[in-house]
């Protein structure tokens, strides 16, 4: 039967006599039309929370589908124009491959504390949305001099500024709220094949992959360097599921890397912080008084309250080389 | 897998025709429908299903052995048993912690057993589900299931696994033995019932939370009391949202299996006093904890002490349920000293009763609006006050928000549209169901095929207004 026979055969079906009971078939042929029509016409927004939510047999049909729905629709995503090109630092990272601030002049950048008022950028993904975020921002207050603002949107990164951009983001947020020293988490939404304008794309794992991705925050930190703001870069944490802490620890060493090439930036390893005393994932860690405290997350992934405090403090640690920190 | 999931929808899909394929073989369907929300269920964790299947074989034993003995004492080593699962599973870590914390505030450092729990969801729900069933048994009101199956699939039946509605044993196993049903009643009314409930969550609950309740809570001494204020007024609009958007879609969804829940939620702000509240907020709990806490603790048959006891008790176990934390102590705490106040109120008035109906026909029409308006007034804030603790991390942050907002500092950013969309949102919940019962009569009025394109319609409508990230349901974390 063609879809157009379908489409008579729906027009013509007359509500039956009662009109608060309706068969099976009708309403099975009812829920599918409304699920096909919506998954055509938002497919685009339902593969992304498709993405994003963990994944079962269901979800796995679920996606196929929908991006079928969604290159039915709108062929070649149109935003995949809008991503910014890293054509254009090629040249200065290629020279900078390699390189790193010598240690004497980092010494050096530290033994002259910026001086306040000081103005805190707290950005990032659901980190920064969730317990971290909100520890670090609670912590900046304790302090003399701090304001903070705080921008995150979960499920976004580096990976995928065709679903967000935050090269766009940062220099809206630097020029609305002119900050001096920036904290920022970014990673965890980033172990996956990046687009690019041209259709072709990286993908996840490869070298090219590494080099594209350490171009974008090399890019990023630029953008801060441009603008005087002093960063620290928080890597992530060991995750419960191994492929993924895998994809994690890869990030870190690009987050280290490039963080090393700029003077103004300080990269932070959480990873040993929240792993247990054989480097090993655990949800539970001993506090000070030897003390078993919950620190993660139930996803595996993110903070619990406490773990976020525990990181927060050991930026604020950092910072205290940088910046005068007084206690209100 | 969440009911506003994509895969959702094509599991739905599936369970929903072969339910209704497979109705006329009783056996199969339930055997059909068990194995469905076991697979539901196993999408979260495979390990929550044995700790399923094994509450539901304990509590299936033990409802025959409390029909044969029929003896109190019996009756309260399950109950303890049922409770203890939940407690180890759900309270341990509290206890342990709040214990070493206020040992430390001592001076003594004690280590007490560390033990790695994973809270199975919606664990909550489904023991107070199989205890009803055991306290039923023991008074007689029901007779112990015959069928495992049935039993088993009254604990787990998916659409209500996670977070309710907390239906009661007699209900539900009788619509399971009654359910030849060929035809879906109300199928328009269950339709709308879980668009309203995705838009209540999409739109509304994730939109105010994400852009303003978590924010200020979070961290409120970094926003003016406008913030402050406007994050407690949206709160109260989120939970309800969430938890009402969520009872909605169970019950709709259970609805196209043939399935009636019980109702859970009655236009709980629009409760003239605390006690109202109570009958129309979260109604699944309310009563159970009515019907199996309340009433057995001695219900109103108590002196005025042991009443008041009584309704704190009911409070305080109420607020603990809701999370191992003591910022649902607390919340608990604030409802029962409320219930107290106005239980107290009401004994007092008593005495007064005759010259009060005399004052009601005097009073002229307007007076009696403002005190029905102040009533709704004085208790809508009240309960708004009290959601702060139940959403602080703790009970400080909770005080801090309170002074943030009594330092009346109206400096930086007022933005005037989060009390424009609180005001719309209370208004709906007015007119809500009204607008509802005309929506249905056209959707039933017209002809199907413009059925499939309203419904459509309202569907891309509620996902385009959806932020791109929906947080969980609040519930799930019960």
């Amino acid at each position: 039967m063609s879809f157009l026979h379908l489409f008579i055969l729906v027009f013509k079906m007359k509500n039956s006599e009662n009109k608060n009971k309706i068969g099976p078939i009708k309403a099975f042929i009812l829920l599918i039309a409304v699920f096909g029509i919506v998954s055509f016409a938002c497919a685009k927004k339902l593969v992304y929370w498709e993405e994003a939510s963990p994944k079962n047999y269901f979800s796995n049909i679920s996606i196929n589908y929908l991006k079928w729905a969604k290159s039915k629709i709108s062929g070649k995503s149109s935003n995949l124009e809008k991503i910014p090109d890293t054509a254009e630092i090629e040249k200065e990272y290629q020279m900078q491959i390699n390189q790193i601030i010598d240690p004497l002049e980092r010494k050096g950048f530290a033994e002259e504390k910026i001086k306040p008022p000081y103005k805190a950028l707290i950005i990032g993904d659901s980190f920064i949305v969730g317990s971290f975020g909100s520890e670090m921002e609670r912590e900046f207050l304790r302090y003399k001099d701090f304001e903070v603002v705080r921008f995150a949107k979960s499920s976004t990164g580096l990976s995928r500024p065709d679903y967000f951009d935050w090269n766009a983001q940062i220099k809206d947020l630097i020029e609305k709220n002119k900050p001096n020293v920036a904290i920022i988490m970014f990673g965890a939404n980033d172990g996956q094949n990046i687009p690019m304008p041209d259709g072709k794309g990286f993908l996840y794992g490869t070298e090219q992959w590494d080099q594209e991705y350490g171009k974008r925050v090399y890019k990023f930190l630029k953008i801060l360097k441009d603008n005087n703001i002093f960063v620290v870069w928080v890597g992530n944490p060991i995750a419960k599921e191994d492929s993924y802490s895998e994809k994690m620890s890869r990030l870190n060493k690009i987050f280290e890397k490039e963080s090393l090439k700029f003077l103004n930036c300080k990269y932070i390893s959480t990873w040993e912080m929240l792993a247990d005393a054989n480097g090993s994932y655990s949800d539970y860690l001993p506090d000070k008084n030897n003390q078993q405290r919950l620190v993660r997350a139930s996803d595996g992934i993110h903070v619990s309250a406490i773990g976020g405090k525990m990181i927060a403090q050991k930026v604020i640690f950092e910072l205290s080389q940088f910046f005068e920190m007084d206690l209100k | 897998m969440q009911f506003f999931s994509f895969d959702f929808f094509i599991f739905f899909l599936v369970v929903f025709s072969l339910n209704w394929f497979l109705k006329k073989w009783p056996l199969f369907w339930r055997l059909f429908l068990l194995f469905a929300s076991y697979l539901f269920y196993s999408f979260w964790s495979l390990n929550f299903v044995f700790v399923l299947i094994a509450i539901t074989v304990f509590n299936f034993v033990s409802g025959e052995i409390v029909w044969r003995m029929d003896k109190k004492w019996i009756l309260w080593i399950i109950v303890a048993i049922d409770i203890s699962i939940l407690g180890i599973y759900k309270y341990y870590d509290f206890f342990r912690v709040s214990a070493e914390n206020f040992l430390a505030f001592f001076g003594i450092h004690a280590n007490f057993l560390f033990l790695t729990i994973i809270f199975p969801i919606g664990l909550s729900f489904y023991i107070l589900r199989a205890i009803s069933y055991n306290i039923d048994i023991f008074r007689r009101e029901i007779r112990p299931s015959y069928s495992f199956l049935d039993f088993a699939l009254y604990i787990a039946f998916f659409p209500q696994l996670f977070s309710g509605p907390i239906s009661r044993p007699k209900d539900f196993l009788e619509q399971l033995e009654n359910g030849d049903a060929k035809n879906i009643s109300e199928f328009h009314g269950h339709c709308a019932q879980i668009l309203s409930g995705l838009f209540k969550k999409l739109v509304v609950s994730s939109y105010l939370s994400i852009e303003i309740v978590d924010k200020v809570f979070a961290v409120p001494q970094n926003y003016n009391s406008f913030m402050a204020i406007t994050a407690v007024y949206a709160y109260a609009i989120v939970i309800y949202c969430d938890f009402s958007g969520y009872s909605d879609m169970a019950t709709g969804i259970a609805g196209l299996l043939g399935f009636k829940s019980p109702l859970n939620f009655d236009h709980p702000y629009r409760a003239q006093n605390i006690q109202d509240f109570w009958r129309r907020w979260h109604i699944s709990l309310s009563t159970w904890f009515r019907d199996y806490l309340y009433i057995p603790l001695g219900g109103m048959k108590v002196p005025n002490w042991r009443l008041y006891l009584n309704i704190m008790i009911v409070m305080l176990v109420s607020g603990l349920w809701h999370g191992a934390s003591s910022t649902f102590l607390f919340w608990g705490f604030l409802h029962g000293i409320g219930s107290i106040i106005y239980r107290a109120r009401q004994i007092r008035n008593k005495a007064k009763i005759k010259i009060e109906l005399v004052n009601r026909k005097i009073l002229a029409k307007s007076q009696k609006f403002f005190s029905k308006f102040w009533s709704w007034f004085a208790t809508f804030n009240f309960i708004c006050f009290a959601w702060i603790f139940f959403r602080a991390e703790s009970i400080g942050i909770g005080f801090d928000l309170i002074s943030k907002i009594l330092e009346f500092d109206f400096s930086g950013i007022i933005d005037f549209k989060w009390l424009y969309i609180i005001f719309i949102c209370l208004f709906f919940f007015f007119i809500g169901e009204d607008v509802r019962k005309k929506f249905l009569s056209l959707q039933e009025n017209i002809p199907f095929f413009w059925q499939i394109i309203v419904g459509a319609i309202l569907f891309i409508l509620i996902i385009m207004l959806a932020p791109d990230v929906v947080p969980p349901f609040i519930y799930f974390g019960f």
